[in-house]
């Protein structure tokens, strides 16, 4: 799709990472899941000297819910730190990966798409200056842009020059 | 009569099976040190389930960085292709090693845990 496009004129103006804020959710949930799981296994610990059934049966799922919890929280965070917003001269690429699931590729076209909205919602999203650019009212719309009239600007001047 | 009393039968001298337990375990006990409770009969399917969920767990880290390392590459390909190969940092190199490690210090301990139980010693 790309390959080749710098031969065309094409070049990379910016590119950013998404707002740290999507990692929050998952940090808050691993945590809360890796304490059960240790929680699980000193119950293991506890109860082994009375009740051995017991004592395997909590270990085991204990084990089980903290090699699922390692594995998923690192796989949202690799997936999570691959995600880009790309904005070249001619369009805007978001790209979104997630380990095993699923390849998300967005691409809005400067050709086509002649405006663009910031837009931050809420007091999270103003203390924290991340929002939404919004294309052609809500053609597209590309979530968790930092600083978002920032990119909107650029963007903006791209298009004018377009 | 305690569990480890030989009784005769039939002309022969019959040792009671958990007689023959508590003389393996006490064996063992005087001899590495553990715990009866770990040479328990019961052990063998929880340390076979053991071993397997961690062999299943080792099998999906390397499964994930395989699939790292080419998402990473067809990135840095997708970015060559606009002449902005240079702004590719690799966003993994830190994630990634924390990743191995913890996974595998997770299955040493675990592993640790269930041969050695040090919390019944």
């Amino acid at each position: 799709m790309t390959h080749g496009a710098s031969e065309h004129g094409e070049h990379i103006v910016t590119i950013t990472n998404e707002h740290w804020v999507k990692y929050v959710v998952p940090v808050t949930v691993a945590v809360f899941l890796f304490a059960i799981s240790l929680l699980l296994f000193a119950l293991a610990g506890m109860t082994a000297h009375h009740a051995m059934w017991l004592s395997h049966t909590v270990f085991i799922v204990a084990l089980v819910l903290l090699l699922m919890t390692l594995h998923w929280f690192f796989m949202v965070l690799l997936s999570e730190s691959l995600d880009r917003i790309v904005i070249t001269n001619r369009r805007l690429l978001r790209v979104q990966y997630r380990l095993i699931f699923h390849e998300d590729i967005l691409e809005v076209s400067f050709d086509k798409m002649k405006t663009v909205d910031a837009r931050k919602h809420g007091l999270l999203q103003n203390l924290l200056h991340y929002g939404t650019l919004a294309f052609e009212v809500n053609k597209a719309r590309v979530p968790l842009v930092p600083h978002p009239n920032r990119v909107a600007r650029v963007i903006q001047e791209i298009m004018q020059v377009a | 009569m305690n569990d480890c009393t030989h009784r005769k039968r039939g002309g022969k001298l019959r040792i009671r099976r958990r007689c023959k337990e508590h003389a393996l375990t006490s064996l063992a006990q005087y001899t590495v040190g553990m715990d009866p409770v770990i040479f328990s009969p019961e052990m063998l399917p929880v340390l076979v389930g053991v071993f397997i969920l961690e062999a299943l767990s080792l099998l999906l880290l390397a499964l994930n960085i395989f699939l790292y390392h080419n998402q990473n590459e067809k990135y840095r390909h997708l970015l060559s292709g606009m002449g902005g190969q240079h702004v590719w940092k690799n966003p993994g190199r830190v994630i990634l090693p924390v990743y191995i490690v913890v996974v595998l210090v997770a299955t040493i301990a675990t592993s640790a845990l269930i041969i050695f139980q040090p919390h019944i010693l």
